[in-house]
């Protein structure tokens, strides 16, 4: 037995929404679980933020607390010397009159007298 | 006559360009003279020593030998070391000569009194080089060596009175030096603008120096009083040795004069 088959489109386009699945329904009871989760997700950021605003708060009250009275200590530094050009005319004499001191020291003997004999003779003098 | 002073103007300008081109010539002419004396002396001992040898061997074979041929190579030997000995002493005079007269800071009429013994041991020497090379035989070198003998101890004290003269005049020099560099600080620094602070501090370190530079040219005296007061006037060896330790102090001084000379010009 065959069942009879309607070739009519357009009573079929028409009759459309009456032939399709009802589908699911929805629960309201499941419609709530993402709004419970959200507000789970906040937590930490609530308290994060609250933590940042104590430690800032904490921060805030260490700053206004009167200070202590710290006694400054002037410390006496030398006042900048000048700077001398390796050239300043002044500072060349004193450079070539070091090395003419280091010519005149004493210790260090020039012309020397010659390693010589002054007693050279072949036959004893008679005194 | 603009003409006139035109030409003035450019044969000043002449004279004064060749005159220094000259003075510049001269100084590189007695460089170069001195470094030729100074290679001449290092050759003349050189063949002093090679003569001293040769003079050794000979006369020790003439003592052991006592023959004729041995006596004629002695007293070859002997003239060419007296020869070697006296061309030596003659260079190393002149090279001293040169130095007293060209060195500073020395007491000009000691200065001339050194030079002028310097100038009669020359001219002794240069008579002993004759001499020994007149001399034939040994009589006549033994001559020769006795005269010699006798001029000894007045060739060391040219010597080593020239070199003490040296010595003392170049640590015065220094300090002369010392003190004209100061005083030109001293000038440079008056036009400065500082504050009363560093004004102070200079007028504290300028008093140093003072004592310093006073303090070298003090010693410097003591030094030369010391030579020519006490004891011998003569010099030797060991006298220019007790010169030289006391030129110290001075030196040791004149030192410190030219650390403070370069910390003033940082003040």
């Amino acid at each position: 037995m065959q069942e009879e088959i309607s070739t009519n489109q357009t009573q079929f386009a028409q009759e459309e929404p009456l032939l399709q699945s009802p589908g699911v329904p929805i629960d309201p009871h499941l419609q709530a679980v993402p709004e419970t989760n959200t507000k789970k997700s906040k937590l930490p950021f609530i308290i994060g933020g609250a933590l940042l605003f104590f430690v800032i708060l904490i921060g805030v009250l260490v700053q206004m607390r009167p200070k202590e009275v710290v006694q400054e200590v002037v410390e006496l530094t030398p006042s900048p010397s000048p700077i001398l050009a390796a050239n300043d005319p002044l500072q060349v004499r004193v450079k070539n009159l070091q090395m003419e001191l280091d010519a005149a020291d004493p210790t260090v003997q020039t012309l020397v007298f010659p390693p010589i004999s002054l007693e050279l003779t072949l036959d004893k003098i008679k005194r | 006559m603009k003409k006139i002073v035109g030409i003035l103007v450019v044969l000043l300008l002449t004279v004064a360009f060749s005159s220094s081109i000259i003075s510049a010539e001269e100084k590189t002419l007695a460089v170069d003279e001195l470094s030729e004396k100074q290679t001449l002396y290092r050759d003349e001992i050189n063949v002093y020593r090679n003569a001293e040898r040769t003079f050794d061997v000979s006369k020790e074979q003439y003592l052991k030998l006592g023959t004729l041929a041995s006596l004629e190579e002695a007293v070859s030997s002997t003239r060419n070391v007296l020869l070697a000995r006296s061309k030596v002493l003659i260079t190393y005079l002149e090279l001293l000569r040169d130095e007293l007269a060209n060195q500073h800071g020395v007491n000009l009429t000691e200065k001339d009194d050194a030079l002028e013994r310097l100038d009669t041991q020359l001219l002794f020497l240069k008579e002993h080089q004759d001499a020994v090379l007149l001399a034939n035989d040994r009589d006549q070198l033994l001559n020769v060596v006795i005269v010699f003998g006798e001029q000894r101890e007045l060739i060391e004290d040219a010597a080593y009175r020239s070199r003490s003269l040296v010595a003392i005049g170049k640590v015065q020099t220094v300090n002369d030096k010392a003190q004209a560099l100061f005083d030109d600080i001293k000038v440079r620094q008056s036009q400065d603008e500082v504050t009363s602070l560093v004004t102070a501090k200079r007028a504290r370190a300028y008093d140093e120096t003072t004592k310093h530079i006073a303090s070298t040219e003090q010693a410097v005296l003591s030094v030369i009083d010391t030579i020519y007061k006490k004891g011998s006037r003569e010099f030797d060896q060991s006298k220019f040795d007790q010169i030289t330790d006391n030129l110290s102090d001075p030196y040791i001084t004149a030192q410190k004069s030219l650390e403070f000379l370069q910390e003033l010009l940082t003040l």
